[in-house]
C-alpha cells in the first residue's frame, strides 16, 4: 500500500513547512532545504524532527 | 513533570478505540455536521486518537487526513475506520505544533479531547491558522475546568495524577482568549456535561491499582464543595462511581 496521492500533495517538512519528495523505494520523504530524511514505517509517515535522520 | 504522551498511549491505544467517553458524544453530531455543511474537502483530525472524529466528518469530507503523535494510537485508527469502509484516508505521525502540512492545505480542522495534553495552545492554534485555506474551519473539543481557581487547580491535579501526560485543561475564558490571540474568529461556541464512569475513565490510562487508588483517593477527600460541583458520586462503601465535567465545543473560521 503507497501513500495516497492526496496525501503526497498536502504533505510539508514540519521544520521549514518547504516540499518533500518521496523516495524512491517509498521508504522515506526528504526535505532538501533542511537535509532531513523522514522515515516511513508500515505506510506511516513519521514526520518529527526529532526523529528525522541528517543527511 | 508532564510524560510524554508517546510513551503514555503507546500502552493505552486499544482502550481508546471502546472507550465510552469518546466513541459518543453531542460533540461527535457537531463535527459531522460541520463537515456537511462545508464543500467537501481535505479534513485534518489532530491527535486522532482512535480516530473518531474523522469517522463522524469522513461521509462529508473529500480526503481525511489523521494526524497523531504515537504511531500505536495511528494503527488502531486505521483498524477501526478501514473497518468501517473508509478508505479516502492518510495517517501521518507528527505533533500538534508543528504540522507537516503546506500552507492553507486543509478545509476542516478537528481536534477532540485531546489539547489537555498539548505543551502549547498558541503555537497549536498558530500551526491550525496556518494550514486552513481561507473560509476553512476548526472544531475544537476539550475538557474545560472553573473559572473558581481552586476548582480548576483540583480537577487538573486530579487528571495528572491519573494521566502523567496530562498537561492542563482550561477555563472558557483562557479558550475564547487562546482564539482571539491566534486570529480564529469563533463562529459558535456550546458546552456539554460528561459523566465519566470512575472505573473506565480511570483504568483507561494505567492499570496499576496502587495508581488508581491514589486517583480514587483525591476525589474521596475533594471538600464537599467540590464533590458538589464535580457530582463526585459514591456508593454505600464510599468506593467512586462517577464524577462530572464539560466539555467546550469552539467552532471558528479563517479569514
Amino acid at each position: 500500500m503507497a501513500l495516497d496521492k492526496e496525501l503526497l500533495d498536502i504533505l510539508a517538512c514540519p521544520k521549514c513547512k518547504g516540499p518533500v519528495k518521496l523516495e524512491e523505494d517509498s521508504s522515506g520523504l526528504v526535505c532538501d532545504a533542511c537535509r532531513l530524511r523522514y522515515r516511513i514505517e508500515d505506510d506511516i509517515p513519521i514526520m518529527l524532527i526529532d526523529e528525522a535522520e541528517e543527511i | 513533570m508532564t510524560e510524554d504522551p508517546r510513551k503514555t498511549f503507546s500502552k493505552s491505544a486499544e482502550r481508546y478505540l471502546d472507550s465510552a467517553d469518546h466513541r459518543t458524544g453531542a460533540d461527535l453530531v457537531v463535527i459531522s455536521e460541520t463537515a456537511h455543511a462545508m464543500l467537501p474537502g481535505v479534513t485534518l483530525d489532530i491527535a486522532t486518537g482512535a480516530g473518531h472524529a474523522l469517522r463522524a466528518a469522513a461521509p462529508y469530507s473529500g480526503y481525511c487526513l489523521a494526524v497523531d503523535l504515537t504511531a500505536e494510537m495511528l494503527k488502531v485508527a486505521r483498524e477501526h475506520l478501514t473497518r468501517a469502509g473508509l478508505n479516502q484516508m492518510g495517517y501521518v505521525q507528527a505533533r500538534a505544533d508543528r504540522l507537516p502540512l503546506s500552507d492553507g492545505s486543509v478545509n476542516l480542522v478537528t481536534c477532540r479531547i485531546a489539547c489537555h495534553h498539548f505543551s502549547s495552545i498558541p503555537d497549536f492554534l498558530s500551526e491550525v491558522r496556518r494550514v486552513l485555506a481561507p473560509r476553512g474551519r476548526i472544531v475544537m473539543v476539550d475538557s474545560i475546568v472553573p473559572s473558581d481557581e481552586k476548582a480548576g487547580e483540583f480537577l487538573n491535579r486530579v487528571e495528572k495524577l491519573r494521566d502523567p501526560s496530562h498537561v492542563r485543561s482550561f477555563t472558557m475564558r483562557q479558550w475564547l482568549e487562546f482564539f482571539n490571540i491566534g486570529k480564529l474568529p469563533i463562529a459558535s461556541v456550546s458546552t456539554f456535561e460528561r459523566t465519566h464512569s470512575f472505573t473506565e475513565w480511570s483504568r483507561r490510562v494505567s492499570q496499576k491499582e496502587k495508581d488508581l487508588k491514589e486517583v480514587e483517593r483525591s476525589f474521596q477527600e475533594a471538600p464537599v464543595n467540590l464533590k458538589k460541583l464535580f457530582r463526585i458520586e459514591q456508593d454505600s462503601n464510599g468506593a467512586v462511581i462517577s464524577y462530572t465535567d464539560e466539555k467546550v465545543i469552539i467552532i471558528a473560521e479563517r479569514r
